[in-house]
């Protein structure tokens, strides 16, 4: 029953709820931002964790400069990690850095890489890690190219590894028993070329020898064999041997810095391992020579001991021992020993132990097993040879060096001493005196003997010399002497070369040539030698016809009869005459005033030759015909004189033939009568010779030269006037006077051209006249040349020369007498001393010489070796190259600065 | 904080069915759509308001974290390269004596950007869940919060002036950091944060405090409308309106 509903009952209340809005209206859509950035955010925190490479973590002995977040892990200078974390390991032993590294490189870092910290450093290879001076240090890693197993934990080394690992090459380890050669840094050398480096040295376990890694690069390390050699290259070594000198150093870069070179001695060996060692020798022939050598380890060897008694120093450990010269081992011990009762006196010995190399001895086998066997061999040859005189013996190994050898040779008288081959700790060799040559005490003798050469002496005797020399020679005395001698001579060179004079000699010349002839016609025609030669020759016939037959007395009678009207002629009064008369010509002509008189003549034609000359020099600045016809006329004058004379001389030689036709008539004549003519004619002109008119002849003649030589002084002085004063009328005097002396001479001349003319007459009448008509034109001209030469001035023409020349004994005189010629003798005789001394001392020359061009030509082999090492110059040149390229480095900054002074801060 | 006036009812223009433009603040009716002065959308209460305000912050906030742990100077010198953040460099600056400088950039990059996010939390909350409190102030902080929100970007302006005045190449060189980034989108996203908080919900809680009494607020709803309308309203007929929320 449900009506219409019902009023009562109450309507229901709905519920009414707000719409319940979507979430996108109440929502608004800037929650996107947040949303989004939280996405962004973590996103990029899933990226970069997820980009993260792993960590390791590295240890060091001290964390000098490392800072976390900062320091980074560089691989090639590239940043390949940076350090998270630095602490400490347990116990604070070493430094603990986490480094976090870049995922591109995690998978190499593995076992074979290596780190250490890169910091400034400056060694002998140079500076290093400069740049971290600025940008603070870093750790550098290594490793192979190879990925390998993750290690996390590395230790890190102290500093840069020998061996890179990202460097290819070997590693090998290298023995030496002085560290020579194994500095840290050092490079090594093949050829010069720098292919590895030495790395620090360290003391190996035995504590006698040092070691070193070293590392040589690819692709030279594919040399390295067993037969290869190491040997210190590093500093230079000098040997003078019997070879010469040679200085010998690798480069100069191992001269500063050492340096190891090496070298395959013979190819063909087995390529060594990693590690390998290798032995450093200290110079390459040894390095060369211990491949040839035969193992030295194994060598079996004889040790002998020797007691030297005597007291010379030089000998060492390693010398050799020679038999024969050939090196058969060494000294490997020395030692003093004091044994009173061994050698009876307690005097120090020396006593060496000799180390025999077995192989060098015998030919037998000499492997370990036959070794015993050799060895006796070897003791007993050496028991038997001892009684044969071989013993031990020092000696000089090296003249220069002073070492010495043992050598082991056979003397003569050696003494008896036996080989005590059971001695301890070994056999004993008996020693002879040692045969040592002092090199050094023969050179210091031979220096003592060059101090003792007086040699300053012989420099003091030289001083003196040259002193007394230089004295002499600037004396005055002997400059102007010798001034004067140069102007005599020079005079004298005039007079002798003027003409007149050169033609003198040749008129005396012809005249005496004439006159010779004359006189030895004469003497040919003379009678006397005709008859002597008739004589001679009527004897000879004699005597053939009295060989040839008998009885020619009559005939001998006759021809005795003829001899002795000959020997009854007065031959000998004529000879005696003609001797007289040749002798008192020669009397003349010998008489030293004769002999004076070409000199006065020269010299009175050379005052004659000078005052022309000097009227000649004067009448160059006259122009006055008054003077210049007074000069001809002069001129004339003197060349008429002089025509005259030498017309005077001309007619001799015409004269002198006609008295060869007189002469040859002469011979006609008859004997007796020739003979009687003759020695009339001989008196006579003895007469004439023998007279004082004769003998005063010259000096007539000196007599008219004197005045000619007055006159020529007058006009010398008056053109000395004329000279200083300029007088042409004095000059003109002057040449008058001349002129006069030239007509006195050609006056006193005058009569010779009569007397020719007379003679020449004479000679024409003799032709036809009579002998008697002859012999009185001789008389007459006896008389005349009589008259001509009866004069003073003749006579006293000696007297002048005598005068002059006593000037000159006088000039010679005042030389002798001021002591120089003395002087000079003795100063030449203290020459001579010094030179003897000089040559004394020579003579020790040689072998000093001798020395010097040995010391010499071993000065050259040395420089020869320097100048060969192309490497020496290639080194410097190297050098040079590089400190150019540095300057030109720098000079390039210092430009760019120039321009852009802010490029400091501002860089490029 | 003064007492609400009982005697002058306060009431909200959303409950008079009024609303007010954001922009020019004058007054129109409830369904006017826009503007009439300024051409703004009349919106009387956003339901997505807070979302928004929310979702700014939070993304403000998470901006802010990395503006403080990443560094806001990278300093690249010939010695190295430096990082600091805001906080370090703070310190930094305080330990080298620069105590003003260090102070200014903590409170100026620290203390109020905090403090705005928990100005704009607390805000935001207190709408939310209708906490009572003085109204008054809670504007005052919400002015203050507007006003300075602009002016946090002070910090990211000195930090691009030295990155780009410390330019020395190698001897200085200041480039900004990551954090500059991120404190700058902080700074961004608290104003937008800000911006979009409705403060007319700040007045509504305290008009639904004040307004218990139905007939009171009934009285003043009416005294309202007449004053603004001009209409007697009769009295005693309330009107009601469904409350947007």
């Amino acid at each position: 029953m449900s009506g219409p509903a019902d009023p009562d009952r109450p309507v229901p209340e709905a519920e009414v709820q707000p719409a319940r809005r979507s979430l996108w209206e109440r929502v608004s859509v800037v929650w996107l931002v947040p949303l989004g950035a939280l996405l962004i955010a973590l996103a990029m925190a899933w990226q970069a964790y997820s980009d993260r490479g792993p960590t390791i973590e590295i240890t060091f002995a001290n964390g000098s400069g490392i800072a976390a977040g900062e320091t980074e892990l560089r691989y090639r200078d590239i940043a390949v990690g940076q350090v998270e974390q630095v602490g400490f390991t347990e116990g604070l032993g070493r430094v603990l850095v986490t480094v976090r590294l870049d995922e591109e490189v995690a998978p190499y870092v593995d076992d074979s890489a290596e780190f250490w910290v890169v910091r400034p450093q400056v060694t002998a290879q140079g500076v290093q890690g400069l740049n971290t001076v600025l940008s603070g240090v870093y750790i550098e890693g290594s490793w192979d190219a190879d990925p390998g197993e993750f290690v996390t934990r590395f230790e890190g080394l102290r500093e840069v590894p020998v061996a890179r690992p990202d460097m290819e090459g070997t590693r090998i380890v290298l023995r030496s028993d002085d560290g020579r050669g194994l500095t840290e840094g050092a490079p090594i050398l093949y050829r010069g070329l720098e292919v590895g480096h030495v790395g620090p040295p360290r003391i190996a376990t035995d504590g006698i020898t040092v070691l070193a890694d070293a590392f040589v690069e690819a692709p030279h390390d594919r040399l390295l064999t067993d037969l290869v050699r190491f040997w210190s290259a590093s500093g230079f070594s000098f040997n003078v041997g019997p070879q010469g000198a040679s200085l010998d150093f690798a480069s100069l870069s191992s001269l500063v810095r050492g340096g190891l070179a090496f070298e395959v001695v013979v190819s063909g060996g087995e390529p060594v391992p990693e590690g390998a060692a290798f032995d450093i020798y200290p110079n390459r022939d040894a390095a060369v020579a211990s491949v040839f050598a035969a193992e030295e380890a194994n060598v079996p060897r004889l040790n002998l001991t020797a007691v030297f008694e005597d007291n010379v120093a030089g000998l060492s450990t390693g010398a050799p021992v020679t038999l024969r010269g050939l090196e058969i081992g060494e000294v490997v011990d020395l030692s003093g020993t004091v044994d009173p009762e061994r050698f009876g006196d307690g005097r120090v010995r020396l006593v060496a132990t000799l180390s025999i190399r077995l192989d060098e001895l015998t030919m037998g086998d000499v492997s370990e097993d036959g070794a015993e066997d050799v060895r006796e061999e070897v003791l007993d040859f050496l028991a038997q040879r001892v009684e044969e005189g071989l013993r031990a013996r020092l000696t000089n190994a090296s003249l220069f060096t002073g070492g010495l050898k043992v050598e082991i040779v056979e003397i003569d008288a050696p003494g008896s001493a036996a080989f005590d081959r059971e001695a301890q700790p070994f056999p004993v060799l008996p020693t002879a005196p040692a045969e040592v040559q002092d090199v050094a005490g023969a050179a210091q003798g031979l220096i003592a003997r060059i101090e003792a050469l007086p040699v300053e002496d012989v420099l003091d005797n030289a001083v003196g010399f040259l002193e007394s020399a230089r004295a002499l020679v600037e004396d005055g005395e002997i400059q102007r002497a010798s001034g004067e001698v140069v102007g005599l001579v020079e005079e004298m060179r005039a007079v002798v070369g003027s003409e007149a004079v050169q033609a003198l000699p040749e008129q005396l010349g012809g005249i005496a040539t004439d006159l010779r002839a004359a006189l030895a016609d004469l003497e040919e025609r003379q009678g006397v030698a005709r008859v002597v030669d008739a004589v001679e020759r009527a004897g000879l016939a004699a005597e053939e016809i009295g060989t040839a037959a008998e009885g020619v007395p009559e005939l001998v009678e006759r021809l005795t009869a003829v001899a002795a009207e000959a020997e009854g002629l007065a031959l000998q009064e004529l000879v005696d005459e003609a001797g007289a008369l040749v002798t008192d010509a020669r009397g003349l002509v010998g008489s030293e005033a004769a002999q004076a008189l070409p000199g006065q003549l020269s010299d009175t034609l050379g005052a004659l030759d000078r005052a022309v000359g000097e009227a000649e020099t004067l009448l160059s600045q006259v122009r006055t015909e008054d003077t210049v016809a007074t000069v001809t006329a002069a001129l004339d004058q003197a060349g008429t004189a002089a025509r005259d004379v030498s017309a005077a001389v001309e007619g001799v030689p015409a004269l002198i033939e006609r008295i060869d036709t007189v002469a040859a008539q002469a011979e006609g004549l008859a004997l007796q009568d020739l003979v009687a003519q003759a020695d009339a004619l001989l008196s006579d002109a003895r007469g004439i010779f023998g007279t004082e008119a004769a003998q005063a002849l010259p000096g007539q003649l000196g007599s008219a030269l004197e005045s000619l030589d007055v006159a020529t002084t007058d006009a010398r002085a008056v053109l000395a006037r004329i000279e200083s004063e300029g007088s042409v009328d004095r000059l003109n005097a002057a040449l008058d006077a001349a002129a006069e002396a030239a007509e006195d001479v050609s006056l006193s001349v005058e009569g010779v051209p009569e007397l020719v003319e007379r003679l020449d007459v004479v000679a024409a009448r003799a032709e036809t006249l009579e002998v008697e008509a002859l012999v009185d034109e001789v008389t007459a001209l006896a008389e005349a040349a009589r008259q001509v030469l009866g004069t003073e001035g003749a006579r006293a023409l000696p007297g002048q020369l005598g005068d002059a020349l006593r000037e000159v004994e006088a000039a010679l005189a005042e030389l002798r007498g001021g002591g120089t010629v003395e002087n000079v003798n003795e100063t030449l005789a203290s020459a001579r001393r010094a030179a003897d001394s000089v040559a004394a001392t020579a003579e020790d020359l040689p072998a000093l010489v001798d020395r010097t061009a040995s010391v010499l030509g071993q000065a050259e082999a040395v420089l020869a070796t320097l100048g060969e090492t192309g490497r020496l110059n290639r080194e410097a040149q190297a050098a040079l190259r590089e400190v150019s390229r540095a300057a030109e480095a720098v000079r390039s900054l210092a430009r760019r600065l120039e321009r852009n002074p802010s490029a400091v801060l501002t860089g490029r | 904080m003064s007492a609400p006036n009982l005697d002058i009812r306060a009431v909200s223009a959303r409950e008079a069915g009024l609303v007010g433009c954001p922009h020019c603040a004058r007054v129109w009716p409830m369904e006017t759509a826009r503007c009439g002065r300024c051409g703004q959308r009349l919106v009387s209460r956003d339901a997505k308001s807070m979302s928004r305000v929310w979702a700014w912050w939070t993304a403000g906030l998470m901006a802010y974290i990395p503006a403080n742990l990443y560094p806001m100077l990278v300093t690249r010198t010939l010695f190295g390269t430096q990082d600091n953040t805001i906080v370090g460099g703070a310190v930094d600056l305080a330990l080298h004596g620069a105590w003003a400088v260090a102070f200014v950039i903590l409170f100026a990059s620290v203390a109020i950007p905090i403090g705005k996010f928990a100005a704009i939390g607390y805000l935001a909350l207190a709408v939310q869940r209708g906490w009572r409190g003085p109204a008054l102030r809670r504007m005052q902080l919400y002015e203050l919060v507007e006003f300075i929100g602009r002016w946090s970007m002070i910090d990211v302006f000195v930090v691009a002036i030295l990155a780009s005045l410390v330019q020395l190449s190698v001897v200085a060189q200041i480039n900004p950091g990551p954090a500059a980034l991120a404190f700058a989108l902080s700074v961004i996203f608290t104003m937008l944060a800000a911006r979009s908080f409705d403060s007319r919900q700040i007045w509504d809680s305290v008009a639904a405090l004040d307004a218990r009494d139905d007939s009171m607020r009934a009285d003043t709803v009416a005294a309202a409308r007449q004053r603004i309308e001009g209409a007697p309203v009769p009295a005693g007929a309330p009107e009601t309106r469904p409350a947007a929320e």
